[in-house]
């Protein structure tokens, strides 16, 4: 059984711990803006919520990539070939969630890979907001429904 | 005599106080108070050496037990102690 | 420059240019950053005996060396000027998320000169840097102030501003961030307003570079490592927030109450953080990169439906026992009005104490105060005159000046509770003496939060000390202060110190920037730190004199509590923490001490 990113946003603080040590992880240097995970803040209604890919079985990244430099390994785990990546950027666009991004740092799509097996923004994540966990039917319908409600809300921002 | 409870000592103890006949010191307070709450109770207040946690601080009428007699400090029905968790702030 | 970004923003306020210029790589070397490296610079280019508001003092934003980074808690950024509620060296430090965000920008600080002719606020994005009219936004809250702003630039925005309070020179209006995260102290908020600089708002995409990534990843997880083990960062504030701290300061009998005339609060309890949890809290609020997450979100129901920040424990106090309220939904209210209006909250809630009781004495009367009487426990008028305290209406115009100025304009300034002008917080010092020592000797005027003792005192961090004995209380309070003065410099949060000690802070540090230095020489820069900041104070004409503590400390007993009889022993302790400090029986440092600090 595979494992997945389970988000908790009623324990998450806003501290963009995950998003500091997933920018590190991913370019040896420190900017939130190169993170593949991102907190969003919902102040007014007292709720943070931490995002990041959500490893979609039929990934919209990876349909959309003119050539074929997306694909999908046997967990499940959406992952870019950067030999292939031209850097079009289709992907970026086709997400729905917003989860895919260009690094400041070095003009490349960032995107969770869930740090081959032992994801940073879980082991670091002071509150447990974000938790690296067996994936079960009833995680994985409740990971969905998160990420169909943020998708929501993310929809009536626009 | 009083016993008031703080913090997360508070969330096992559902009470901000009790009262209770007093024991003969600080030390058989200690094994009181865990009896009357439970184990959970017992973890917090005492150490592995069977004395009191490290990570408590008791206070007798508002002085640290350390600077009255420590674990031996006698007690009376006049007296108040304090449970409080390691805490910190500012 | 590893760790540093290397340059420095010099806005003329008067003429409106900028100019990015590179740091000055020797001052980050000897001064670290933030409070230091501010410092340094503020005393290197304005002359001392300029006044707070005038168009010669400038106004530093500074970060440190180790903001913005994966150190834990690295959120904090300082601002340095002449301090107008104290004449001293001011330095007021913040978290939230601002620090970083003007780092990421490509800058480790701003110094701010002259006077703009009409309201500015400084637009950052990255290398774009510009004045920009603020005539629209005069006259907003801080919360208005940073919503329009991100209307009009973006989300991505992050913003430090003044409210109406600084505007209005309020002596003790704070620089906010992020909405609710407080430069607070010193009157910082009133520099600002005079300069007619309503905000300073920021977008960065470049990186922090260290030097040695993986060992300074190594040291940073270290450091979180121990600060999720200790029961205090790890358990105790996460769960109640600062404010847990009402009940045990309390309980040792150490919680001033009615203006400093008691030190127990028999309602204490209502106020405190257990409460604040059960009946507000909505979540915990993490500053950028916390493991601790102390901040508290909470929101309010009843008459006041409102959610917000707060209150900390000094600012529930302050407004809380100090006036007799055990009110918390008014404290909190407060507390919100504070944020919104850009107040520090220790000195307006001590303001109110004070006048409550220059009221209870007779010494200020209902014409006075607009025809109603203010009495201790009233906590509709505490919640009306911190409103028209922040917008200079009424009795508020003169509660704006803080309490010595105000206690002293009707003939009694003994009943302030100050030092240097500015209000002592939430630790009496007569039950706790080291504090006491602490507030007299602090260089920015009465404070908790340059030499902490309460740890040692009540808290048993890191080594148990007796809050009633005056011995060893010198000599860990240089400690502390030198501690501290090193670890506000780095961009790091105090807090961090409950969990971590030097050795923890020197590898970050070390591994940061690449540059070797031990423990012991790091520490030391605390040292000189220290020693610049009292330099600072002297020019001004401080002396021993102001090294003291308000009448009430040092001659009337405690009357009751566990510290009952007690006054604070300030001078026994002030004539060795000299001695250890390398200063003559004047308070002044010796040419020998400032030739080993490098200050000659």
């Amino acid at each position: 059984m595979s494992k997945i990113l389970m988000v908790s946003p009623k324990k998450c603080t806003g501290c963009k711990t995950c998003e500091v040590i997933c920018s590190f992880t991913k370019t040896s240097a420190f900017n939130p803006k190169n993170a593949a995970v991102t907190v969003h803040d919902y102040e007014d209604v007292g709720i943070a919520v931490p995002m990041m890919c959500m490893q979609c079985e039929d990934a919209a990244c990876k349909n959309i990539c003119p050539v074929s430099a997306i694909s999908q390994n046997k967990d499940g785990t959406t992952l870019i070939d950067f030999d292939k990546c031209i850097g079009c950027k289709m992907c970026v666009s086709a997400c729905p969630f917003g989860n895919m991004s260009v690094s400041y740092e070095n003009r490349r799509l960032t995107k969770c890979d869930l740090c081959d097996g032992a994801p940073k923004c879980a082991e670091f994540c002071p509150s447990a907001a974000i938790t690296y966990v067996e994936a079960t039917g009833l995680n994985i319908l409740r990971k969905k429904e998160l990420a169909r409600r943020f998708k929501d809300l993310a929809e009536e921002e626009v | 005599m009083k016993i008031q409870f703080f913090a997360n000592i508070r969330d096992i103890t559902k009470t901000k106080e009790a009262e209770i006949a007093a024991p003969e010191n600080i030390l058989k307070l200690l094994y009181l108070v865990s009896e009357k709450y439970g184990k959970e109770m017992a973890s917090k207040l005492i150490g592995a050496d069977g004395k009191l946690h490290p990570d408590m601080i008791v206070l007798l009428n508002g002085r640290h037990i350390e600077y009255v007699n420590g674990e031996e400090s006698a007690l009376s029905d006049a007296d108040t102690v304090s449970f409080f968790p390691r805490i910190a702030g500012g | 420059m590893n760790a540093w970004m290397g340059t420095i923003l010099r806005v003329n306020l008067t003429t409106g240019t900028v100019i990015k210029e590179k740091l000055n790589e020797k001052f980050a070397k000897d001064y670290i950053g933030a409070r230091g490296l501010g410092t340094k610079y503020y005393m290197d280019e304005v002359k001392h005996d300029v006044e707070p508001l005038s168009i010669k003092n400038n106004l530093i934003f500074m970060t440190g060396p180790l903001t913005g980074t994966f150190a834990a808690s690295s959120a904090r950024y300082n601002v340095v000027t002449k301090g107008p509620l104290t004449g001293t060296i001011a330095a007021s430090n913040s978290g939230g998320v601002f620090g970083p965000e003007l780092k990421m920008a490509g800058y480790d600080g701003i110094i701010f000169e002259g006077k703009s002719p009409k309201p500015v606020y400084l637009f950052i994005e990255d290398d774009e840097v510009r004045l920009e009219d603020a005539s629209s936004l005069w006259g907003k809250t801080v919360f208005e102030t940073t919503d329009l702003l991100n209307e009009k630039h973006g989300e991505d925005f992050k913003t430090s501003c003044i409210g109406p309070a600084g505007e209005k020179l309020v002596l003790f209006a704070s620089v906010m961030n992020d909405k609710h995260r407080a430069a607070g102290r010193t009157g910082v908020g009133a520099v600002m307003g005079f300069k007619n600089l309503k905000a300073v708002t920021v977008k960065g995409t470049k990186s922090i570079h260290v030097a040695d990534p993986k060992a300074f990843f190594e040291a940073c997880k270290d450091a979180r490592i121990k600060l999720k083990a200790n029961p205090v960062s790890g358990a105790g504030l996460p769960a109640y927030g600062t404010e847990v701290l009402v009940n045990i300061i309390n309980s040792v009998g150490g919680l001033p109450t009615g203006n400093w005339q008691e030190s127990v609060y028999d309602k204490a309890d209502d106020t405190g953080g257990e409460s604040l949890v059960a009946k507000y809290l909505v979540r915990n609020k993490g500053c950028f990169a916390c493991g601790i997450g102390c901040g508290r979100l909470t929101k309010l129901t009843g008459k006041y439906n409102e959610i917000g920040e707060g209150p900390e424990y000094e600012s529930a106090w302050a407004m809380g026992a100090d006036c007799r309220i055990n009110d918390l939904e008014a404290i909190t209210k407060a507390n919100y009005i504070c944020n919104e209006m850009g107040m520090d909250t220790i000195t307006m809630g001590s303001t109110i104490a004070c006048a409550m009781e220059l009221y209870e004495k007779g010494y200020l009367t209902d014409k006075d105060l607009g025809g109603k009487p203010l009495l201790f426990g009233d906590a509709e008028a505490m919640v009306d005159f911190v409103m028209k305290t922040a917008i200079r209406e009424g009795f508020g115009d003169v509660m704006a000046l803080g309490s010595y100025r105000m206690a002293d304009k009707f003939g009694h300034a003994e009943l302030s509770m100050t030092a240097k002008k500015q209000e002592m917080p939430a630790y009496d010092g007569r039950a706790i003496q080291g504090i006491g020592l602490n507030y007299a000797t602090s260089n920015r005027g009465g404070c908790h939060v340059r030499g902490y003792t309460i740890s040692p005192e009540v808290l048993g961090l890191p080594l148990k000390m007796d809050p009633f004995v005056t011995e060893g209380k010198a000599n860990i309070l240089k400690i502390f202060q030198d501690l501290t003065a090193v670890v506000d410099s780095l961009g790091l949060c105090l807090f961090t110190t409950f969990g971590i000690g030097l050795p923890e802070i020197a590898a970050m540090y070390r591994t940061a920037t690449g540059i070797e230095i031990s423990d012991v020489e790091l520490l030391n820069i605390g040292d000189r730190i220290w020693n610049l900041e009292r330099l600072y104070n002297l020019e001004n004409g401080f002396t021993k004199a102001d090294d003291t503590l308000p009448p009430r400390l040092l001659k009337d007993p405690i009357p009751a509590g566990p510290a009952k009889g007690r006054v604070n022993q300030l001078d026994v302790m002030l004539k060795e923490y000299y001695e250890l400090r390398g200063w003559d029986a004047m308070g002044v440092p010796t040419k020998d001490k400032l030739k080993a600090l490098g200050l000659v």
